[in-house]
């Protein structure tokens, strides 16, 4: 069963990037969740509240080189504009000194709210379907096991998901996870290679988490993030054949096996 | 006075009913049906009940919980037959099993078909389903022990592998108090099932049809000495 909690913390973590590009993209609500203002706030003669204070508190506190930023502001670019996108996504985790990796295809089209991921690994979920319906507040699950699709409230499942996994706490970090600009952030790696320039950036997370993100400059998307909590090594995640804004469309998004559905 | 066996069936009758009407309590049932139909026993006809829950567990899983019967009673004879059970079915990602427990006096329905009466008994089905995407294989295992005065007990083990490809195959080895191989089909909607075993006894095929949108299943039972077809009306 172990690996179950690796897949459902997979395919939440795609979820999670699914609905972080909903907030980000919406169009009626253009990057409200994202966009941090690193200027000092505009001076007033009003007696700032004390949750302003701590926020400028904590802003000063973070030192990020001119050249940082401008990676961390082109990462915020390259994601502030996509309407759907397809990547496969390789989640290492160490656990007991063993690797467990679960490998899926995810399609998300932020512009119809819907996210699908696909198992490939490990074999105790490979073949399964997953299709996150935000609009209707739905889950659709194919189970090779029993060839049926199993549609459940997103609610529940996030509830029982969050719960399995104890990471509701983290929610708030997670749905920013590519806005490294609330976090100290460090170029310590940069390479060249064929006119392409890829940075290893260090990312002081919340909570005694270290980030080490990959990323080069022909897309902006991140492509490896490694993390370590302390000096203990977490897992890695690869995201790979990242395509953005292909244009994908809801019936082939929707589409699954064509087996009996039940609804619980 | 009533004969013993009568009793005995009588009483099996009425503790499959009593269980299934009491266990539900006020809930209605999920499923009736009356299943009409004529076999070695020539026209038979009764009623069917069914109940079944589902929730999820986890994110990737599910479990179902039901319990089910009829009872029927044949024209020719005036005998009845009963059969009930209760079971529960856990999914985990592509790792499964169920368990099963019934009684009552025909054999344990294939594909909702039963072909033969039987002495009174109770027993056991269990299954262990593990899927690799589109391939799996599993184990199922029956026992079932008659509450007649010898006191029969027959078991049986399939092994078996899967495949999906339009709807799911299934090849299955018989090993036990009888030996044999089976093979199943089971269409991706459940419009269609087949089940064809070659044990002991010889050849037995079983098909089972839902009509869309029709509340109507036909079924068939065929082996080398009998055959029952059935139409079961769910209201």
């Amino acid at each position: 069963m172990k690996y179950q909690w690796n897949a459902s913390a997979a395919l939440i973590f795609a979820v999670i990037i699914f609905l972080s590009f909903s907030s980000m993209v919406s169009a009626g609500n253009p990057a409200k969740t994202f966009q941090l203002n690193l200027s000092l706030p505009q001076e007033s003669k009003e007696e700032p509240d004390p949750f302003t204070e701590k926020y400028e508190e904590v802003m000063r506190e973070i030192a990020i080189s001119d050249e940082a930023a401008e990676v961390v502001d082109c990462i915020k670019s390259a994601v502030e504009d996509v309407q759907d996108l397809t990547l496969d996504i390789t989640v290492t985790e160490i656990r007991d000194r063993r690797n467990e990796e679960v490998v899926l295809h995810m399609q998300v089209s932020v512009e119809h709210r819907l996210g699908r991921a696909e198992f490939a690994e490990p074999s105790a979920v490979r073949g399964m379907i997953v299709l996150a319906d935000q609009e209707n507040l739905e889950v659709w699950v194919f189970q090779p096991v029993t060839n049926v699709i199993v549609v459940r409230g997103m609610e529940d499942a996030s509830k029982e998901a969050m719960a399995a996994l104890s990471i509701g706490q983290n929610m708030a970090q997670l749905t920013d996870y590519f806005d490294f600009s609330q976090y100290n952030v460090e170029i310590i790696e940069k390479t060249e290679l064929e006119g392409v320039t890829d940075y290893l950036l260090k990312v002081d997370a919340p909570e005694d988490e270290v980030w080490y993100v990959r990323v080069k400059d022909d897309s902006w998307f991140p492509h490896e993030i490694t993390v370590y909590e302390g000096e203990t090594l977490q897992g890695t995640m690869q995201l790979s054949n990242v395509v953005l804004n292909p244009g994908i469309s809801v019936e082939e998004i929707r589409s699954l096996p064509d087996v009996k559905v039940e609804r619980i | 006075m009533l004969e013993p066996q009568w009793r005995s069936l009588i009483i099996l009758g009425l503790i499959g009913f009593i269980a299934l009407t009491v266990c539900q309590g006020a809930m209605a049932f999920e499923a009736e049906d009356m299943p009409f139909g004529f076999g070695p026993q020539g026209w038979q006809t009764g009623l069917g009940l069914s109940q079944e829950t589902i929730r999820a567990r986890g994110l990737l899983g599910y479990e179902k919980t039901g319990i089910g019967g009829y009872l029927t009673h044949s024209e020719a004879n005036e005998e009845t037959f009963s059969w009930f059970s209760g079971h529960k079915q856990v999914i985990m990602g592509n790792i499964g099993y169920s368990l099963e427990l019934f009684g009552g006096n025909t054999h344990r329905p294939i594909l909702s078909t039963f072909l033969n009466g039987a002495d009174p008994h109770v027993g056991a089905y269990g299954e262990f389903s593990r899927m690799y995407g589109v391939i799996g294989h599993g184990l199922a295992g029956r026992a079932q022990l008659s509450v007649s005065e010898i006191g029969e007990f027959e078991y049986s083990i399939m092994p078996y592998v899967q495949f999906t490809r339009q709807g799911v195959w299934r090849f299955s080895l018989n090993l036990g108090s009888s030996f044999g191989f089976g093979m199943s089909y089971q269409e991706p909607q459940d419009k269609v099932k087949l089940d064809i075993t070659l044990v002991n006894e010889g050849l037995s095929m079983h098909v089972l049809l839902s009509l869309p949108e029709q509340p109507f299943t036909l079924g068939a039972g065929l082996t080398q000495h009998q055959a029952q077809v059935f139409i079961r009306y769910f209201f």
